[in-house]
């Protein structure tokens, strides 16, 4: 994964393109063949599957990085604790309006008065008057009692009902644990794995990920899908806590009425990026691919949207991982990237949300390397990173021109692969002040980053190898004859 | 290395937790991130930079 000569092109758009991998493309040609068509990063759904076949999947996308010479990025999505109700006798029963429905301990298969419900927090937590939302919203029940034991309800919504349907209480909190048996064995079958992100799903607090910081010990970054009411009470406190979020609009959806999830969304895009931490925006972005080979038009408006709010990635569900167009949904999200990115009013949009930077030299020389290249037209922002904590500063400040991220960590290379505007390249540590600039230099020729005569920033920390010391801005001209009689071998 | 590594990471974490416990005031999550605060705390002087 040294840098050579044999280098892919980076790609010309900076939002970064997120695919989940499934039944329809976790074979390594598909695979490949999601990268090439635009595919930056691939989610991995703990929720369905067994560890053999994923450990086989993270193989192959591993795979990529002899084949193009590139840093791959994996992100294994916990299940979480997720609601559901039990089983019932016939498999599926019809709830009348109007009726009265009971959810109890009671392990025999339920009927169209009553069903076990497998999760004992919730009959203490809930309350006379809150809502029950079953099958993704399409039935609702409201609590007119509750004990211990049993929880009453009126039918407000319904419908059919069938085994083990999802269940969301939105108005209360539940005080289930962060991370289930299941969510443990799995997470730690990803770090085994050395996936470079972990998702969190339903996190509602920020000690939920304390709990699974305490667990990962810096093995790969923490990701909270924010997909719960509490979760957006306490926005601040969770982005602090992670290292990264995604809109999770799904359960959010169903959670809160849909009208309040673009405003949110909004929200949780600028909070994420004020406080420097990558975003994605995830969930039916383009879910009419799952059939049809091209998107709706309301479709391609709102992964646009996503990307004029400048998050760093939009993301892939069944598109990818279970439709009938994987490379197709990929390959559309590429497209759409490059033609928002083109419009010449993308960058003054992207900067409506104002990030401040923090008062520190590293995020004052991030803010100043933005407007110095658009000052002097240069052609790129070049920083040496060990932590990557440079790079996530100068993305955070979204400049007009790449980012090339050089790292002598593999990890960081990989985890920056879901980072607005960066192309990651793994390069062994320089030893002098001369030798960055030069490298530097170098590897922005081969990479085609940037061309004899154009200008470009430098950026690092002096001494080298200290986490955290970014001091250095230096902007410097590229003669074009940086590469004469250099071998790139051992770069 | 490895044990510096260690100590950045620990003292990272610590810094985390610290900036996000002075931004909460539920009681509940308060408690849960001294305690993790605490923890952190005594990883850091069992892995003290090198």
């Amino acid at each position: 994964m040294t840098e050579t000569s044999d280098t892919i092109a980076p790609r010309s758009r900076k939002v970064r393109v997120l695919a989940t991998l499934g039944p329809a493309s976790d074979t390594p040609e598909m695979i490949a063949t999601l990268f090439q068509a635009g595919a930056d990063a691939f989610r991995i759904n703990m929720s369905h599957g067994d560890q053999a076949s994923k450990a086989q999947i993270i193989r192959s996308i591993r795979a990529l990085e002899q084949k193009f010479n590139r840093p791959s990025t994996i992100l294994a999505d916990l299940q979480g604790p997720k609601l559901r109700v039990g089983k019932f006798a016939g498999g599926r029963v019809m709830l009348e309006h109007g009726s009265t429905f009971t959810l109890d301990h009671d392990p025999t298969p339920g009927d169209a008065t009553r069903v076990r419900l497998p999760h004992r927090e919730i009959f203490a937590a809930i309350e006379p008057g809150a809502r029950l939302l079953l099958d993704d919203g399409k039935l609702v029940l409201r609590v007119t009692d509750h004990d211990e034991n049993r929880i009453v309800t009126n039918v407000e919504i319904g419908g059919a009902l069938s085994d083990n349907k999802g269940l969301n209480v939105p108005d209360v909190v539940v005080p289930m644990a962060a991370l289930t048996e299941k969510d443990r064995s799995d997470l730690s079958f990803a770090l085994e794995q050395g996936v470079d992100w972990i998702a969190l799903s339903f996190v509602q607090r920020p000690e939920d990920l304390a709990e699974a910081r305490k667990l990962i010990q810096g093995e790969a970054a923490l990701l909270a899908k924010i997909e719960k009411p509490a979760a957006i009470e306490r926005l601040e406190e969770i982005v602090e806590m992670c290292d990264g979020v995604m809109v999770a609009r799904g359960d959010l959806g169903v959670e809160l009425p849909p009208q309040s999830v673009p405003p949110l969304q909004k929200r949780i895009v600028e909070t994420a990026r004020r406080m420097g931490r990558p975003v994605v925006v995830a969930t039916q972005m383009l879910e009419s691919m799952i059939q049809s080979p091209s998107p709706t038009r309301a479709e391609v408006s709102d992964v646009a949207t996503a990307i004029y709010d400048g998050a760093d990635a939009i993301m892939l569900s069944a598109e990818s991982a279970a439709g009938a167009w994987p490379v197709e949904s990929v390959a559309m999200m590429n497209a759409i990237g490059d033609a928002v990115e083109r419009d010449p009013m993308h960058g003054d949009r992207i900067h409506f949300t104002v990030t401040r930077p923090d008062p520190t030299t590293a995020d004052a020389l991030a803010e100043s390397a933005k407007n110095i290249a658009a000052t002097v037209s240069a052609a790129a922002i070049i920083c040496f990173t060990s932590s990557g904590s440079t790079a996530r500063r100068i993305a955070r400040e979204r400049p007009s021109v790449p980012i090339l991220v050089l790292t002598p960590n593999r990890e960081t290379a990989r985890r920056l692969g879901l980072l607005w505007g960066t192309h990651n390249v793994v390069t062994r540590d320089v030893e002098s002040f001369e030798e960055m600039v030069a490298k530097a230099k170098r590897i922005a020729l081969r990479q085609g980053i940037a061309q004899a005569g154009d200008r470009v920033i430098v950026m690092a920390g002096v001494p080298f190898r200290t986490p955290g010391s970014t001091n250095v801005l230096h902007v410097v001209r590229i003669i074009g004859d940086e590469l004469k009689d250099y071998r790139a071998q051992g770069e | 290395m490895l044990r510096k590594a260690t100590h950045e990471l620990v003292r990272s974490e610590l810094a985390r937790a610290r900036r996000t416990a002075a931004m909460v005031t539920d009681p509940v999550s308060a408690g849960s991130l001294r305690r993790y605060i605490g923890e952190l705390e005594e990883e850091l002087h069992r892995h003290p930079r090198t």
